[in-house]
């Protein structure tokens, strides 16, 4: 399910005083199935739009985030993570292939992860 | 490039390009033949004489830590289906998947919790340690013993964590017989502490033993991951991608590979104690200095490499990454200061091969630490999409018969080595078989 639809109609997603990233949300995805169908179906524009909203921002981002227990965070915080977890998504993209899809790879849709599997962590 | 290391003894830069082919002749420098990765009538032979004699890695014991936890693993190698669950004693046990009334499947689902088994057809029920204990209807059976109805039990033993089985009834050897003369001294790697596991899996159209091929040699890095990871790893001083050394064994072989320390990928001391707090200043691959900046600190557990077993890191490389162990017949193993990887390339067919690919890290504690393992991670997927990339071409391409064998160079051997073992096996098992 998009995070983004797990917060209270009309709130914003993401936590005080980082609103200026409310445009990257919907790659605030909380599976990694979820963030390479998104990458695999996005523009390598779009996908280049996302890392400079979000990648100038990891210091505060994270200077946030870090004084909290992971396993303890709010839907909000969530969302914010599952930001940067899309920007590790897509740095391959970026930072390898400059495109979405590897270079001549094998279809990542025929090698899906096993989100269900009972050692993977929750978030 | 990197003269202040000191390396000049080491296989990477030997001047001699037959270091590893000079030192297992036995092996032969030959070019070894294409049929048995084409052959459905060789695959038979490897079913018979490999996969149902052999130790087969089917799982970690943390995936089954309570009384009736289970997981079924079907291995077609092994014409098998084998449920595998934990009992009220704490101990593992393994049983054939199969009711003993009507040979019904007993479990459909990969994997649970329960009390007890029940057969879907006529509900046969068993306890965790495969005894019968229910029979709908039993008097309308005559004479029927509940203790001679168990299910059947498969040899299971377990190894650093890992749980294997063995499909022979009487297996040759024990599970520590069949790993240690080539692990012996990994035994101590902290798997056990490596709890967080992803895993991804595909059906690939591809020979288990062409597949395993792919990963167990250096050559292709620059080729096939020139554009990822290539750079990751430590360039010898002839320019290749060598790898430190190898290891053949009478089943199992082994690689030392070197990292570039100023990559994040290859980096073998990222969040490590060992870790000297720099980041590698790569200009163009900002995330993932990112992710090892905001990455640091995260983890559960610290370890370092003075920790690790002997067995690892072997030469004493400075600037080691990780070592390969290929587990014969087909469990991967590549251990890391700081994760592992362990990849099933468990065959189907001749020509098809499920691949059940894992990677286990150390817990992460801190939002910046889960985006350096979610970096480390999704580099490491799309590293394997490449390496997946060339092997339904390749099984295509073999199955042409345009070639009838191919040519392999000295760091290449483990591909020869997989070769010899397994026609060595066949005829080991064929002369027994025809001197009775």
């Amino acid at each position: 399910m998009n995070a983004a639809l797990e917060t209270s109609k009309g709130a914003g997603l993401l936590p005080e005083g980082f609103e200026n990233l409310e445009c990257a949300s919907e790659w605030s995805l909380r599976t990694e199935t979820q963030r390479i169908k998104h990458r695999q179906e996005s523009s390598y524009a779009a996908i280049t739009e996302f890392r400079d909203a979000v990648l100038p921002e990891l210091p505060r981002i994270f200077e946030y985030l870090n004084a909290k227990d992971l396993r303890t965070l709010s839907v909000r915080d969530e969302n914010l993570l599952f930001l940067t977890l899309a920007l590790a998504e897509i740095a391959p993209a970026v930072e390898f292939y400059r495109q979405a899809a590897v270079i001549e790879g094998f279809d990542a849709l025929r090698f899906l992860p096993v989100e269900n599997f009972c050692l993977r962590p929750k978030r | 490039m990197h003269g202040d290391l000191n390396m000049k003894d080491d296989a990477m830069n030997a001047g001699s390009s037959h270091v590893l082919t000079g030192r297992y002749p036995e092996l032969g420098s030959e070019p070894i033949p294409i049929e048995p990765y084409i052959s459905p009538q060789y695959f038979e032979l490897e079913k018979k004489y490999l996969f149902k004699k052999v130790w087969i890695h089917v799982g970690r014991v943390e995936e089954i830590p309570s009384a009736g936890d289970y997981f079924v693993k079907q291995l077609d190698a092994c014409d098998a289906s084998v449920l595998v669950v934990r009992n009220r004693d704490g101990a593992i046990h393994a049983f054939h998947n199969v009711c003993s009334h009507r040979m019904n499947k007993m479990v459909y689902t990969e994997r649970g919790s329960t009390k007890k088994f029940f057969c879907k057809f006529h509900g046969w029920a068993y306890d965790l340690d495969g005894r019968l204990v229910g029979v709908p209807d039993e008097k309308c059976f005559t004479g029927l013993k509940r203790e001679e109805h168990g299910l059947s039990p498969v040899n299971l033993d377990i190894w650093q964590g890992f749980i294997f089985v063995n499909l022979d009834r009487t297996p040759r050897q024990s599970l520590s017989d069949f790993l240690r003369p080539m692990y012996g001294e990994l035994e101590g790697y902290p798997f056990e502490k490596m709890t967080s596991c992803y895993s991804w899996s595909a059906v690939v159209n591809c020979n288990w033993k062409l597949a395993l091929d792919a990963f167990q040699e250096t050559y292709h890095v620059s080729y096939v991951h020139g554009r990822s990871i290539a750079s990751a790893l430590l360039k010898s001083d002839a320019g290749g991608l060598r790898p430190l050394d190898g290891l053949c064994g009478e089943y199992h072989r082994r690689l030392s590979i070197a990292g570039n320390p100023k990559s994040v990928y290859g980096n073998p001391n990222a969040l490590t104690s060992a870790s000297n707090g720099e980041t590698p200043g790569s200009a163009n691959r900002p995330i993932g200095e990112a992710a090892l900046r905001f990455g640091r600190g995260g983890t559960r557990f610290d370890i370092s490499q003075e920790d690790l077993p002997k067995a690892i890191n072997w030469t004493r490389h400075p600037n080691w990454a990780f070592d390969i162990n290929v587990l014969f017949p087909d469990f991967y193993l590549s251990t890391r200061p700081n994760y592992y990887q362990a990849y099933n390339f468990r065959p189907l067919t001749h020509d098809k091969f499920w691949f059940d690919a894992r990677v286990y890290y150390p817990e992460m504690t801190t939002a910046g630490g889960r985006f350096y393992q979610e970096y480390m991670k999704v580099s490491l997927r799309d590293v394997l999409l490449e390496d997946l990339s060339t092997l339904e071409h390749n099984q295509a391409a073999c199955a042409t018969r345009a070639k009838t064998h191919m040519v392999l160079q000295d760091f290449e051997i483990m591909v020869r080595h997989q070769f010899a073992v397994i026609e060595r096996m066949i005829n080991e098992g064929q002369a027994k078989e025809s001197r009775h």
